[in-house]
């Protein structure tokens, strides 16, 4: 229980296309799955040759992912109770974070979902916001042109949806 | 008034369709005068406009993709991203695919009421939808019917006077076209000396310079109009009103205002009507309830005049008829010096009875209440302190929060109400949030009353008092602390206290809770200290400054140049 947990500590991640790769125990922490397993080990369970496998992500998205991490290894652990509060319908997301959103939209959904299964909250609450961005201010048609939506509406079912928006407010 | 175009005094060699044209020309003049262009797409009606200026460009955005990730997401991530967009957005999204209009739910828990046939058919829509009935917590009546004419709306701001109006009007067109004129000057009036390239201006300026025709805003206005009288005569908001009772099974709170539309293109609650309006629309601002301008007018008897409290007499006479869950009801006059009429308290009456009923619903928490009280402190405060109003308060003891505005002009009389006479402080043992606004106050009686205030109260808001003592809130902050022993009595009590800002705009005050804070239990400064500004102001640098009728506008009490370097005002 009371292993030391030098800060140089490393741990190595094998992508699911066989990709190793040697990432310090504090930024693999950032991930709450990872952290949980790593508690349950002992430290000499992880070695370069037992490398711990991510499924489903590959070598490109787990790279950003480790980026990501890497850069806000010393961020403070937000409580539920911050979480609501930085949650509210803002869309502001800080300018390193924009700079790393800044890919193809296969990456920016691959880094979504191994965010998901990684239990990285702030970085999977920065990709929704990123797509959230992407769709306000957008008309109906530019947002199925910009996620390849097929519409699929009836006449009469876009009638319906239109009627049903007028009941909302806009904020 | 006075800054419109001189339309009434065309050239006399003018034809009639030359001195129109004119005039339309004189006005566009005007307005972009008022509001000169900021850009290309500052005349364009932004539902119009496609490209997303305000979203953050990252490389993936706009580029087509093949592979459609956005519908491939689990729903708990589209629930996330969900909660990043406003109604706006959403409502966009629900219209690109049957999953989306599936799964991207519109945000609404509240429903509007009025004399109006659009509000209505929404609001029964929204009672007959199987999912959207079980989320609204919130029926706001609004109770600003639209005037009927000059002399409608000049008598709502002198009751006493029937037939009285402030300014002559050859004809209701030309009233209308006055209170146009009004409303132009006020958005500019509440710029102020802010940066107009702000983005919460330029949007408004943006429909000021679409501002429809005079001709096409008034006929649009005479539809509402007709249609209004149609809902009085047939009370169908009323049956609205009890069908929604029924059917809302989450409803907890009824409101009733006569500010749902705020100022020129920026209502308060943009109601499926006010969202109907055609853009640039431009009429007389409806507010129904007679509200202080300048000088006192005098509560009328409410026999003569309650008709002005339509809605508010309509909904307190259902929620006291039909069975229901209420259990907060808010009469709101937002701070526009309005409210209730405090007549209604004069002697028992039908209202009176209605009004005691709700008061008395099993688990009643919460109750605001403003009241229009111009004129009686030159009557001893007959209506609010010969008991009924007391009584009637009395009755609900279970009231958790209470807020209670007085809208009046206090113009130097020093006749203060006794707040016990009103306030039966003793008969709410559970309460926890006490709210005072623009009631005028003495300060000793005030001490004595909070002071009585249950141990469990946890916010105190003493807001834009009258307060007889020359030395305000400053005086008042160290009784509280010297005398009431506030820090250590009342650890846990947030004390908040509103002052007027110094050009009075309506809606806009400083809010100062931290300062208060730290001063009553941290021995902090007192944030009234008098530093040479007007009595009761806070100092600069202390508290926040806020607009009720835009949550968006806030920014620290300062002086000019510091919000001028702050970026709030022009530099140049």
């Amino acid at each position: 229980m009371a292993e030391a947990k030098p800060a140089s500590q490393k741990i190595w991640l094998i992508s699911n296309d066989n990709a190793t790769m040697e990432v310090d125990r504090v930024v693999v922490e950032r991930s709450m799955l990872l952290k949980n397993m790593l508690e349950d080990l002992s430290h000499t369970d992880i070695t370069q040759d037992n490398p711990i496998p991510i499924p489903n992500v590959n070598e490109a998205v787990l790279r950003k992912v480790v980026e990501w991490c890497e850069h806000h290894r010393n961020d403070p652990v937000t409580t539920p109770d911050d979480e609501s509060d930085a949650r509210k319908k803002t869309t502001d997301i800080e300018e390193w974070d924009q700079k790393f959103m800044q890919v193809d939209q296969e990456m920016l959904f691959e880094i979504i979902l191994a965010s998901n299964f990684l239990d990285i909250k702030p970085l999977l609450d920065v990709g929704c916001k990123t797509v959230a961005n992407m769709i306000k201010g957008k008309s109906p048609e530019e947002i199925r042109k910009t996620f390849n939506i097929t519409n699929d509406f009836s006449a009469e079912e876009e009638e319906q949806i239109r009627r049903e928006n007028e009941w909302a407010e806009d904020r | 008034m006075g800054g419109g175009p001189s339309r009434y005094v065309p050239e006399p060699s003018l034809s009639a369709e030359e001195k129109v044209a004119q005039a339309l020309r004189e006005r566009a003049e005007w307005i972009h005068h008022l509001f000169p262009i900021q850009s290309t797409d500052d005349d364009v009606d932004p539902s119009l406009l496609s490209s997303s200026r305000n979203a953050i460009i990252s490389a993936s955005d706009g580029k087509p993709t093949s592979t459609p990730y956005l519908v491939l997401l689990p729903p708990e991530i589209i629930e996330n991203i969900l909660s990043s967009l406003n109604n706006r957005a959403i409502k966009n999204l629900r219209l690109t695919c049957r999953r989306f209009a599936a799964i991207a739910a519109l945000r609404i828990n509240r429903v509007f009421l009025s004399a109006n046939p659009l509000n209505i058919q929404v609001f029964r829509a929204i009672a007959d939808h199987d999912v959207l009935r079980h989320k609204i917590v919130e029926i706001i009546y609004d109770d600003a019917r639209l005037w009927r004419s000059a002399v409608d709306a000049a008598e709502a701001r002198e009751p006493t006077e029937p037939g009285f109006t402030w300014r002559q009007f050859p004809s209701d067109m030309e009233w209308f076209e006055s209170e146009r004129d009004e409303n132009i000057e006020n958005i500019c009036g509440r710029l102020g000396c802010d940066d107009p390239r702000r983005p919460e201006h330029v949007a408004r300026a943006r429909r000021a310079r679409a501002e429809l025709s005079l001709g096409e805003s008034w006929e649009y206005y005479q539809v509402l109009l007709r249609q209004q009288e149609e809902v009085i005569t047939s009370g169908a908001d009323a049956d609205a009103l009890r069908y929604g009772l029924q059917r809302f099974s989450s409803l907890r709170k009824v409101t009733v205002t006569p500010a749902t539309h705020g100022w020129l293109f920026s209502p308060l609650y943009e109601t499926p009507m006010i969202r109907a309006f055609p853009y640039g629309f431009n009429c007389p601002i409806p507010r129904a309830w007679p509200y202080v301008i300048d000088t006192t007018i005098h509560a009328a008897p409410w026999e003569n005049e309650k008709a002005r409290w339509r809605g508010f007499n309509l909904v307190t006479k259902i929620l006291a008829e039909e069975q229901h869950n209420v259990s907060e009801y808010e009469i709101d006059g937002h701070y526009l010096g309005t409210g209730l009429n405090c007549r209604l308290f004069d002697r028992r009456c039908e209202e009176y009875d209605d009004f005691v009923s709700v008061l008395r619903l099993p688990n009643f928490k919460k109750l605001k209440l403003s009241l229009f009280v111009d004129g009686q402190d030159f009557v001893d405060w007959s209506a609010v302190c010969n008991g009924l109003l007391r009584k009637a308060l009395a009755e609900a003891t279970q009231l958790e929060h209470v807020s209670i505005a007085m809208g009046w002009d206090p113009d130097g009389r020093e006749q203060l109400p006794e707040l016990r006479r009103f306030l039966p402080i003793e008969c709410w043992p559970k309460l926890q949030h006490f709210e005072l606004w623009h009631v005028a106050v003495e300060t000793a009686e005030l001490l004595s009353v909070i002071s009585q205030l249950p141990d469990g109260l946890l916010s105190l808001q003493l807001n834009m008092l009258v307060i007889s003592h020359a030395d305000g809130y400053r005086d008042l902050l160290n009784e509280m602390r010297d005398k009431l022993h506030w820090g250590e009595q009342r650890p846990h009590t947030r004390v908040i206290m509103a002052a007027s800002t110094d050009d009075h705009t309506r809606g806009r005050a400083i809010w100062v809770e931290k300062e208060i804070d730290d001063f009553l239990k941290r021995g902090g400064i007192n944030p009234f200290e008098n530093n040479g500004q007007e009595l009761f102001t806070p100092c600069y640098g202390m508290g926040v400054v806020r607009d009720v009728f835009d949550p968006d506008w806030t920014r620290p009490w300062a002086e000019y140049e510091t919000y001028r370097k702050l970026g709030y005002y022009e530099t140049s």
